[in-house]
């Protein structure tokens, strides 16, 4: 697992080492929909964009 | 065979909900010509096919019941019509074909063809009666190709009804009006259910009747209300709130039929494999969730690890427009068959 900081609440959130570049995860201590990204080779966490809304039985 | 033979050939056989039996044929052919190990039908009709013997259990649920109303269907260069395409024998069809594609070393992979999905469900209920163990489930519902459904809102449907003893529509004062009664019970129902976003508890009149004469109170009305709230909100807590009004306004309340909310976890194996499935061919993932309910709603109590996934737009469904795009139905095999790999590997949890 890696380590790095959540972007919403800053505390650490622990990242399986296979997260792919663009992979969504939830952050269960404060509930945070975030975004891996790759910058400079270094796996980084952003806020994920909103869940959207889609209608549909 | 390519998914849109297969799809176009699903189509081409109608089969609302109650009829699924007109396409045992061409299941059991689309079990040979596919090249699954195992395939039947089970107590209830379901079909199911399966491949592989490993301990881990995946499984693929489409459904291949539509709404009723038979559509014309027909296929060009680029897409796929007919009723089902988008809601949901597209995303059944992408199912088949990939679980037919994909190698399983460590799993048992299942796809079933559900019944009365749009109806009351008997196919899904079956299977949670037999509680077969089931490890990781995808449904098979159309999320727009790039996206994944991890939550569904519950749905109440109740029947609320009024007496009165009539009376002249010249002196509405002296009567006992049932109408007005009812409309009273609605009007609070509605002030209090009344979002506008899915977070939030939702009604809707679909069903009024009242009264049989221009000059008559009416001594009888009866309304069919549906109730749709988010996984935060208690089943239980609405069925109280709805009593409390229709006892205030001298109403009767009959639940007619319930389905509980699920909301799943972004981080759990299934959501992931998808998401995964997705950014490994070349899409940018959405996370959504469905303001209806699904096969979902009851699977759930199978195995937590759940999500919907599929080609087609579901603004489409139950429409006379359902038509699902070649583009969208071939890259939905390969995520799913990118998913079922990933699920099989067992790394994601």
């Amino acid at each position: 697992m890696v380590k790095l900081i959540c972007p919403l609440c800053s505390s650490t959130v622990e990242i399986p080492d296979d997260a792919l570049d663009g992979e969504l995860f939830e952050h269960d201590a404060c509930g945070a929909q975030v975004e891996v990204y790759v910058e400079e080779g270094k796996k980084k966490l952003r806020l994920a964009e909103g869940i959207s809304e889609d209608w549909g039985e | 065979m390519d998914v849109g033979t297969l799809l176009f050939r699903l189509l081409n056989v109608y089969s609302p909900s109650g009829q699924e039996s007109r396409l045992e044929p061409l299941m059991r052919e689309f079990s040979r010509e596919l090249a699954y190990d195992e395939f039947e039908r089970d107590t209830v009709g379901n079909y199911v096919f399966k491949k592989g013997s490993g301990d881990r259990v995946i499984m693929l649920a489409g459904h291949v019941d539509t709404i009723p109303g038979e559509l014309n269907v027909s296929r060009s260069e680029d897409s796929v019509s007919g009723r089902g395409a988008v809601d949901a024998k597209g995303p059944f069809a992408a199912m088949l074909k990939a679980g037919s594609d994909v190698e399983v070393k460590n799993s048992t992979l299942v796809v079933m063809g559900l019944v009365d999905e749009e109806g009351a469900g008997t196919g899904a209920l079956s299977l949670l009666e037999r509680r077969p163990r089931i490890d990781h489930i995808i449904i098979g519902e159309p999320t727009g190709v790039t996206g994944v459904a991890i939550s569904y809102r519950g749905s109440l449907t109740v029947m609320i009804s009024a007496k009165g003893r009539g009376g002249h529509s010249s002196a509405p004062y002296m009567g006992d009006s049932a109408l007005d009664k009812l409309l009273d019970a609605l009007y609070d129902v509605r002030t209090i259910f009344n979002g506008r976003r899915y977070e939030e508890e939702t009604s809707a009149i679909t069903v009024l009747k009242a009264g049989d004469w221009p000059s008559k109170l009416p001594e009888y009305a009866e309304a069919i209300v549906n109730i749709r709230f988010p996984p935060s909100a208690q089943l239980s807590n609405i069925v109280s709130k709805l009593e409390s009004i229709t006892s205030l306004h001298e109403c009767t309340l009959s639940v007619l039929d319930s389905t509980e909310p699920y909301s799943s976890s972004v981080s759990s194996p299934v959501p992931r494999a998808l998401v995964r499935g997705l950014i490994m061919n070349g899409q940018r993932p959405k996370i959504v969730k469905k303001t209806g309910s699904s096969d979902m709603n009851v699977l759930f109590k199978l195995t937590r690890d759940i999500a919907a996934y599929g080609p087609g737009n579901s603004l489409l469904a139950h429409t006379n427009y359902e038509k699902v795009s070649l583009k969208d139905l071939e890259l939905a095999v390969r995520v799913i068959r990118s998913a079922v790999s990933e699920l099989d590997r067992g790394h994601l949890g």
